[in-house]
């Protein structure tokens, strides 16, 4: 029997190309692209749950009147630690890096490294990362012990075997020389904080932070093991009192905890130590795929209904025959479980082929084996069921249950109630398509809104070059004015903070008043109006004498929104006494016209810069946009003569700020990629339905042109029922795609505004690949030479 | 073998009531040839159709081998189809996707006969109907008369006690019909199958050995042609 029913479901595939090709191809991409995303979520979920002791450990966060930030002082750890048994072990890690990039040094060679840690040496009584070589015990008990992970160690020596070797290292200004001490495995993509070079914490002995007594910057990201079974609401209790008890009065001052596998999913702390995933792109991209993969189901089901006339006499032969309702049900599931069978094998070369080009696509890193890794095996046989159920249960619980007389004879309702389910169908499929081609179209449109805004200042051909070093702060000026001096530099300026990172959160005054505002400042040099091509509103701007230093008092530009926020006119502002942070009394000397120098997603806050040398981080480089290639070799010369010390490293800004919307363009290229591929499925199903039922028509449409109806009028006469079916779809599917895609414009304080233009052009679409795909077949059938269809008849 | 007592069918259309089968009374012995006739629209189809439980009457009473077939589940249904009920269609109603043999094989699956058996049940088939040859052919590779052969053939390898043929001879031209009747009226006085036809024509009807006239749904005594 079994034989039987694998028999006729084959044949029935050959003899029925098309409509194979429409079920297989449909549902071998829908697979795909479900289980590619699936494994996507896997991974998302799998974030840190490699550590033995990933249920224990949770991370503390402070939260202060400036929000919530993944970072606390270094003495919250052993405090916590002392005030609470229920906490078995401590660690704190501290980021260099974060700040500006370490120097490592061979022999021959330097590397600006920007993922370095340190760590306190109970690391590994935490986390379970895997050692290679040395003893992680004791691996990071001495000062000026390093671990190497497996792929610095290649680089560096060409081995994995070398403990006891020397590492050099310049951290901020001090070069230390570390002993290897342990070798780790690269670390798993999956863990939510990643490193090449991990550092005791001792090392820096004279660190007064390491023994502070007293609630200072906030820098260390500190984590602890609980004790089995410890109950968190009640530690989270002892942490709070603790506080109240001890924290002056009117300090707003608070510790959170996070589960370790939590972070990586739910975290919006600032001061991240790696950029986070978030819960709502796993929601979000599961869902899309699983839609694919029912606009693939759907062409199934609407085919088995087109066919039902034809399979619905095979039901009724089989049950004059003697077949019970079960065993064609098992048939029918039969069918659609070889069919999916079919779609898989595909999806899984389909899946070798696409993976990686896939999930860059997404941004990710995601190793995993098809046949051997046993959750994708199980994911696998979870979609093969889900689809198999999905797709055969219209044949197999309704054709089964025909009275055999009725399909014997061809008695088929004609608008029925199969009509209306197919009709049903295409609108659902098609209303997906409208929200995929709205959703598209809107991600597009932000994005490129985003991409190309005018921020306020010039940020193309911006060279950002790192310079926070001791060494390198005596020749700051020499740099510039030598890089100044070759031909392609139009302009430069240092600045402490760059468009784009962070600007520190201070408070401001104007002294009379004890008015005090939040406001973003940092440091900037005479030349930064020129160098990013800012509008003075006000004022002479900042002071042109190279003799001026902060010493003889601070000079301030502000923004118009924070000159705003004191009520001021801009002209009122200029000369008026202004400090920032209590300590830094000037005077305002120009107003700048607002510029974006944060993401679009914020409004523009009030910002205020001076001029200090000591805070000159970087080095913003405006050259001119022809002969890149030789302005970069001729700053490279003059780096390497003036900073030997240092490899010449440096970035453009346009593509850093770019790299502020990473996630939005990920997201982008995604749903294009869904969109294309949703509505080449639905096409794909159109395709199918409309050649079946107008096959099915096809004396109809004979003993029309024998009474004269023209080609075109027939063509319209079959086209029209599809049309009002994908309009119906549309006009459903695009409020939902409105009220989503709104909401997700709410991210940007800078957004489109959706007009009534993408929905016409999204009609259109819609329109125009629907009369494509049917009028294809309807041609076909309207050209055809009328005797043939009645004769057939 | 049959008895029907005021079978009635009707179709139910707003405020009319049509209907196909006006309550039909009608014994039907083991081992009889019955041909059903009566004009297009008189009901023959559908009674056909009711004794072989593919249709069900609105009214009435239907005994099958003294079974109460309105009190049938569709279990027990498909029980007597695959053990004492072989149907020939007008339209032959083959399976396109299935050979010749594979369509003569089909009942034997659904009764769970063992495959050496079947095929020695087939191959008998094959040869009674001299049909070996086209075994691994389609039925759209035959030409009308041979498929109803073969729907022939397939009514006949479950061993059914009652044959239900609707215009068995409908779609073929002469030659072929009286082949198949003879085929018929062979397996009624050698069998002993009991065989209930539905017919046009008086010259296939006289191959049986009684006639039941149809006219507007009510069994008639004189011949209404």
């Amino acid at each position: 029997m079994l034989k039987n029913y694998i028999k006729i479901t084959f044949r029935n595939l050959t003899k029925h190309k098309g409509y194979s090709f429409i079920n297989i191809a449909g549902l071998s991409i829908g697979i795909g692209l479900c289980l590619l995303i699936l494994i996507f979520v896997k991974h998302q979920l799998s974030y840190d749950t490699f550590h033995e002791h990933a249920d224990r450990i949770v991370r503390v966060s402070m939260v202060d009147e400036e929000g919530a930030i993944a970072v606390t002082p270094s003495m919250v750890a052993p405090t916590l630690g002392f005030i609470a048994p229920e906490i078995e072990k401590w660690i704190r890690l501290y980021e260099p890096t974060r700040y500006s990039p370490v120097i490592i040094s061979t022999e021959n060679e330097k590397f600006q490294e920007e993922s370095f840690l340190y760590a306190d040496s109970s690391f590994f009584d935490l986390f379970s990362f895997k050692v290679i070589a040395g003893n992680p015990e004791t691996a990071l008990q001495k000062p000026r012990s390093l671990i190497l992970t497996e792929s610095k160690a290649l680089m560096l020596f060409g081995t994995t075997n070398v403990i006891g070797n020397t590492v050099n290292a310049k951290i901020f200004n001090t070069v230390y020389d570390f002993e290897v001490t342990a070798v780790l495995e690269n670390i798993p993509e999956n863990s939510h904080f990643r490193f090449d070079y991990l550092g005791s914490l001792h090392t820096i002995q004279t660190w007064s932070q390491l023994s502070d007594t007293e609630l200072r910057s906030a820098n260390f990201y500190t984590y602890l093991l609980l004790q089995p079974e410890t109950n968190r609401n009640n530690l989270q209790a002892t942490i709070d009192k603790y506080i109240s008890n001890n924290m002056p009065e009117g300090r707003d001052f608070g510790l959170t905890l996070t589960a370790l596998t939590d972070i990586y999913l739910s975290s919006d702390f600032g001061a991240e130590i790696a950029p986070m995933g978030s819960m709502q792109n796993v929601y979000g991209f599961s869902f899309l795929a699983f839609l694919i993969l029912l606009i693939a189901i759907i062409n199934y089901i609407n085919l088995a209904t087109a066919r039902s006339a034809r399979r619905g006499a095979e039901v009724g032969i089989r049950k004059a025959l003697g077949a019970a309702r079960v065993q064609l049900i098992r048939q029918f599931y039969g069918e659609s479980i070889v069919i999916t069978l079919i779609s898989i094998s595909i999806s899984i070369l389909m899946i070798e082929f696409f993976k990686d080009p896939f999930f860059s696509l997404m941004g990710q890193n995601i190793e995993f084996s098809l046949f051997t890794d046993s959750t994708v095996l199980f994911l696998l046989s979870g979609i093969m069921i889900v689809t198999a159920l999905l797709a055969g249960s219209y044949p197999a619980l309704m054709l089964s249950s025909y009275q055999p007389v009725k399909v014997l004879k061809g008695l088929f309702d004609k608008k029925g109630s199969d009509s209306i389910l197919r009709k049903g169908l295409v609108v659902f499929q098609f209303m997906i398509s409208t929200f995929l081609i709205l959703g598209t179209i809107i991600i597009y449109l932000q994005t490129d809104f985003i991409l190309n805004k005018d921020l306020g200042f010039d940020k193309d051909e911006v060279l950002v070059l790192p310079v926070r070093d001791r060494e390198l702060a005596p020749k700051q000026d020499i740099l510039k004015s030598e890089i100044l001096r070759q031909p392609g530099v139009l302009n430069a300026t240092f600045m402490s903070n760059i468009p784009g990172k962070v600007f520190g959160g201070y408070s401001s005054e104007h002294t009379p008043n004890t008015n005090h505002i939040a406001t973003r400042a940092g440091a900037a040099d005479k030349d930064l109006i020129r160098t990013l091509d800012l509008e003075l509103l006000a004022g002479n701007g900042f002071p042109q004498n190279p003799g001026y230093s902060k010493d003889q008092g601070y000079v301030y530009l502000l923004n118009e929104t924070l000159v705003n926020a004191y009520g001021w006119s801009a002209e009122e502002a200029i000369g008026k006494k202004f400090n920032v942070l209590g300590n830094r009394e000037g005077e305002i000397v120009g107003v700048i016209k607002d510029f974006n120098f944060a993401s679009l997603r914020e409004n523009v806050e009030p910002l205020a810069l001076f001029m200090n040398a000591d805070m000159h981080n970087h080095l913003l480089v405006k050259i001119a946009p022809d002969n890149i290639q030789n302005t970069l070799t001729a700053i490279n010369s003059v780096w390497n003569e003036i900073a030997p010390h240092r490899p010449f490293e440096y970035e453009f800004m346009d593509q850093q700020l770019d790299a502020l919307y990473k996630s939005e363009l990920e997201t982008r290229n995604l749903l294009i990629l869904f969109s294309i591929l949703g509505i080449f499925i639905a096409c794909l199903g159109l395709i199918g339905l409309s050649s079946f039922l107008i096959e099915k028509r096809a004396s109809e449409i004979g003993i029309r042109k024998v009474l004269g109806a023209s080609v075109s009028s027939i063509v319209a006469l079959l086209s029209t029922d599809f049309i009002k079916l994908v309009a119906i779809g549309f006009l459903i599917g695009s409020p939902i795609a409105w009220f989503v895609m709104n909401k997700w414009l709410q991210n940007f304080a800078f957004r489109i505004d959706i007009g009534i233009f993408i929905f016409l052009v999204t009609a259109l679409l819609a329109l125009t690949v629907t009369l494509i795909t049917v009028s294809w077949q309807s041609i076909k059938a309207a050209t055809a030479n009328p005797v043939k269809s009645l004769k057939s008849e | 073998m049959i008895k029907l007592s005021g079978i009635s069918k009707y179709l139910d259309k707003k405020f009319q009531r049509t209907f196909i089968l006006r309550s039909i009374d009608l014994e039907i012995e083991q081992g009889e040839f019955v041909s059903i006739m009566g004009p297009s629209g008189a009901g023959k189809s559908t009674l056909l159709n009711i004794l072989g439980f593919l249709d069900e009457p609105n009214d009435g009473e239907y005994y099958f081998l003294d079974e109460p077939v309105h009190n049938l589940s569709e279990r027990q249904k498909s029980e007597y189809h695959k053990s004492h009920i072989g149907f020939v269609f007008q339209a032959y109603h083959l399976i396109d996707e299935l050979t010749v043999y594979e369509n003569i094989e089909m009942p034997l699956l659904y009764r769970k006969v063992k495959g050496k058996e079947r095929k020695s049940l087939v191959a008998d088939m094959l040869d009674k109907f001299n049909i070996v040859a086209k075994k691994d052919l389609f039925p759209n590779q035959l030409s009308g008369g041979q498929q109803q052969v073969v729907g022939v053939a397939r009514a006949l390898i479950g061993n059914p006690k009652l044959i239900l043929a609707d215009e068995p001879t409908g779609n073929l031209h002469s030659e072929q019909s009286e082949y198949i009747m003879q085929l018929f009226k062979q397996l009624n006085q050698e069998e002993g199958v009991t065989i209930i036809q539905v017919t046009h024509s008086d010259a296939m009807a006289a191959y049986g050995n009684r006639v039941i006239n149809l006219q507007d749904g009510a069994i008639v005594t004189k011949n209404p042609y």
